[in-house]
């Protein structure tokens, strides 16, 4: 997961129970919601961040984590900066996963 | 239909409990995500953009009644409610947990269904004609073959472990509705002129990041050499495919590589070695499972019906869906009815469990149980009298199944793409929608005529874009995504790739300048000429002149 | 390494012979292709057996002739997911019709252990610290196979199915 990026940066994964897109927040836990995820801009903070992303894997609570460049959004709450990446905080946005939430 | 007998009963359940385990280890920590993925992978179990998806085969596209209501059953119990079908006779789950997956497997084993092979390097879900055994061009069904193949390539021991993942699809009519050509092996089932029933082999057909049509390797072999001979090509390809480069590993490389003559001799001569008793299963088996696809009891009914012929007289709604959705059936009295899963605007492929239970009430009531999944993302019920065909359109009407538009433009193949798919490079279905939504007058559809749109959300070409008549490929640029246009692809027997018309367009301009494609199209059409037709008569230049000059 | 032949870890007799020395008289050596080929009939008045090892790029006839004086052909995964020596080992077997050890080295892994029986694969080279009891219940896991193997092991489709013979205990 060691990747150049450039700017501030939160982890993301997936939950390995229900595969579900989180974020490591700033307690340690694991958030369905980016609002809430830790952000580090200095190398000391991301090589803790990236540290305790991999643990979390390594204690099967997740699944393939990774670090992703945010940006900020209109001076509130942060956005990934590559697309892909917002597809996946957004979710799907189009398709019958809207209509039906089970 | 083919039923499982104790054997097949028992191979599944084995293979479900099997997996139970290893997901139990894997929630435990007592296997790793390296250790897992694989064992995951080979029980159909993705992790996708949002969450784990889980791919069910649907074998050469054949269910019952019992079968659907199931998948509906599970959509609701484990999913959001809805299931998507794909281009190669699956069905995908979006949201299951991964706890939940081996009771899923279960489930599916209960209906002699399961997720077995529908992902990894291994032989994947065997596709074939979606109207097999009732067609009225058909020179034999190919079902039982493909059910042969299908336990042939069960947990093969030699075969499980290929250099990439490996399609075989079936078809027994001259007309090709299995895109045959673009499969790493094709085959077409012939008689000769003693009545005998053997194959055309195709090999090293693929789309991917490189299209290609598969090249003729036999065009007569016996039928009872069927596996005999599968089993030469795969070893050669499990020998001497490319393990060096994962875009290259596919059979369609070796046999271009090779030429076509070469790999078709080192088959032959690896095919000469064969021990066949080894691998041939005894004249009975076939037998046995040909059994199973005898044609049903049919009525003894004159071809024309007149409650059929007053409905279609007096009913333009139902005349109009009747024209595009009615094929003719082999037998006399009786129809194939498709159904489309394309409803304007919609999403390609989808179906509630509402629609999926629907659709089984219908196969049970008017199609001798029977249901297909075609890989055009459609569903048939294959027999269906004609007196009853109206019933069945009211009925699909009440659960919004009737639009009128198989084989047309609004008929589009669509795969997930980055709304769901991980290795998506751009969003496929709104794309598809918005296009939908354009065309989707029923006036604007007669216009055009028949008329097949494919759109792919990355170069992988799920959604099969080289065949599309118009193919869309989506693709990323500095963080936008943008769409790649093909013209004059087909999947059917006369099988072309789609030539890149010229650079790409935003999500933005897609939908305008298919518009224009068409209207050029229309305007330099012959009489009664497909756009196809026209397409491989005039060639690129008057649509790339048309597209790019207001550019 | 462990050595895992019909279902139990048995001590290992045979010595890899990979440099350019004169071959000793005695004791079994598994010797690479390109010496086995070298040394050709001259084999034959060794007293101890002789093996090779064959690499999964290797086509399995170079060693045709030789087959007669071979006592172990080894046969390399270099990952589990390379499934080259599945093939290697069924020409070996069943093309061929070599009737010695046939030995699996490399990446070999319980998994995969009911696949390799059934190709023909008879004995396993494990890395150190696998658990042997995983190994013992592999095959078991999937008793069941649609393919007649080269080896028995699983119950197949064609000997429920037909009159081809009973059942063999799995
Ligand atoms: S074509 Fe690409 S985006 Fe679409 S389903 Fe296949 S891999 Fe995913």
């Amino acid at each position: 997961m060691a990747r150049k990026i450039n700017g501030p940066r939160i982890a993301t994964a997936n939950r390995l129970r229900d595969g579900l897109v989180v974020f490591l927040d700033g307690k340690g836990e694991w958030t369905r919601n980016l609002c809430g995820a830790r952000v580090v801009e200095n190398d000391a903070a991301i090589a803790t961040l990236e540290q305790d992303a991999v643990a979390a894997a390594k204690a099967n609570i997740v699944v393939d984590p990774y670090l992703i460049e945010v940006e900020t959004c209109n001076g509130h709450g942060f956005v990934p900066v590559k697309h892909r990446e917002r597809m996946r905080m957004k979710g799907p946005t189009a398709g019958n996963s809207l209509i039906f939430h089970g | 239909m083919y039923r499982y007998d104790e054997f097949d009963a028992r191979f599944v359940r084995q293979r479900v409990s099997q997996f139970r385990n290893q997901v139990e280890r894997r929630i435990e920590g007592e296997l790793s995500e390296e250790e897992f993925r694989p064992l995951r992978l080979m029980n159909g179990l993705y992790l996708q953009l949002h969450a784990y998806m889980l791919r069910v085969a649907i074998p050469y596209g054949t269910l019952n009644s019992a079968q659907m209501r199931q998948l509906a059953a599970i959509a609701e119990k484990y999913d959001k409610g809805y299931g998507h079908f794909t281009t190669r006779q699956n069905i995908q789950y979006n949201w299951p947990k991964l706890s939940d997956v081996p009771d899923i497997l279960d489930d599916l084993a209960d209906v002699e269904m399961h997720a077995i092979q529908t992902s990894g390097n291994c032989i994947r879900n065997v596709t074939a004609d979606h109207w097999a055994g009732v067609a009225a061009d058909e020179v034999a069904d190919p079902r039982p073959y493909a059910e042969l193949i299908r336990q042939w390539s069960s947990l093969h021991p030699e075969f499980s472990f290929l250099p990439r993942k490996f399609k075989i699809a079936v078809t027994g009519a001259a007309a090709d509705r299995a895109a045959i050509a673009f499969h790493d092996i094709g085959l077409r089932i012939k008689k000769n002129d003693a009545g005998e029933t053997g194959f055309e082999i195709l090999a090293g057909g693929g789309m991917g990041r490189t299209p290609l049509i598969a090249a003729p390797v036999r065009d007569w072999l016996p039928g009872e050499d069927l596996l005999a001979y599968l089993e030469a090509i795969m070893r050669v390809y499990n020998l001497h495919g490319r393990r060096d480069n994962k875009y290259k590993a596919r059979i369609k490389i070796l046999v271009r590589e090779l030429g076509a003559d070469e790999f078709t001799r080192q088959v032959e001569e690896e095919f000469a070695r064969i021990d066949a008793p080894q691998v041939v299963p005894p004249e009975q088996e076939l037998a046995r499972i040909s059994a199973y696809f005898a044609a049903p009891e049919y009525q003894d009914l004159p071809d024309d019906d007149p409650v059929h012929a007053k409905a279609i007289a007096e009913d333009a709604a139902f005349a109009a869906w009747a024209s595009a959705s009615v094929e003719r059936h082999r037998v006399p009295g009786y129809a194939i009815v498709n159904i489309s899963l394309k409803p304007v605007g919609g999403v390609p492929g989808d179906a509630t469990a509402e629609q999926m239970r629907a659709v089984a009430d219908l196969a049970e009531k008017y199609s001798l149980d029977e249901i297909r999944v075609t890989h055009e993302q459609n569903l048939v019920l294959p027999n269906v009298r004609k007196k009853d065909i109206h019933a069945v359109w009211q009925q699909l009407m009440e659960h919004a199944l009737a639009s009128a538009n198989i084989g047309k433009a609004t008929d589009i193949i669509s795969c997930p793409g980055l709304d769901y798919c991980g290795l998506a490079t751009a969003r496929s279905i709104p794309i598809a929608q918005e296009i939908s939504t354009r065309l989707g007058d029923d006036a604007r559809q007669n216009e055009i005529g028949g008329l097949k749109i494919k759109i792919s959300g990355c170069i992988n070409a799920c959604g099969h874009h080289h065949a599309g008549h118009i193919g869309i490929l989506g693709l990323e640029k500095a963080g936008e995504e943008f769409y790649q246009v093909t013209l004059g692809g087909s999947g059917d027997e006369n099988a072309s790739i789609g030539e890149i018309i010229g650079p790409g367009f935003s999500g933005e301009e897609i939908t305008d300048t298919v518009e224009t494609i068409i209207d050029t199209y229309i305007g330099l059409r012959d009489d009664g000429e497909t756009f196809l037709d026209a397409y491989r008569r005039i060639g690129p230049e008057p649509f790339k002149e048309a597209i790019y000059a207001t550019h | 390494m462990p050595l895992i032949r019909n279902g139990d870890v048995i001590a290992d007799s045979w010595v890899r012979h990979e440099d350019d020395a004169p071959l000793p008289a005695d004791g079994d050596l598994i010797l690479p292709l390109e010496r086995l080929l070298h040394e050709g009939t001259q084999l034959a008045g060794r007293r101890g057996l002789t093996g090779v090892q064959l690499a999964n790029t290797a086509d399995v006839e170079e060693i045709e002739s030789l087959l007669s004086c071979l006592a172990l052909v080894t046969l390399e995964f270099p990952a589990f997911t390379d499934g080259r020596a599945y093939s290697q080992a069924r020409q070996l077997r069943t093309k061929l019709g070599y009737s010695g050890e046939l030995r699996a080295t490399g990446n070999v892994l319980p998994d995969q252990a009911a696949f390799m029986r059934r190709v023909g694969f008879d004995s396993f080279e494990i890395a150190c610290g696998q658990d042997i009891e995983t190994w013992k219940n592999a095959p078991r896991a999937i008793s069941l196979a649609y393919q007649r193997g080269y080896e028995g092991g699983a119950v197949t489709r064609y000997e429920t199915n037909s009159a081809c013979g009973a059942s063999p205990a799995i």
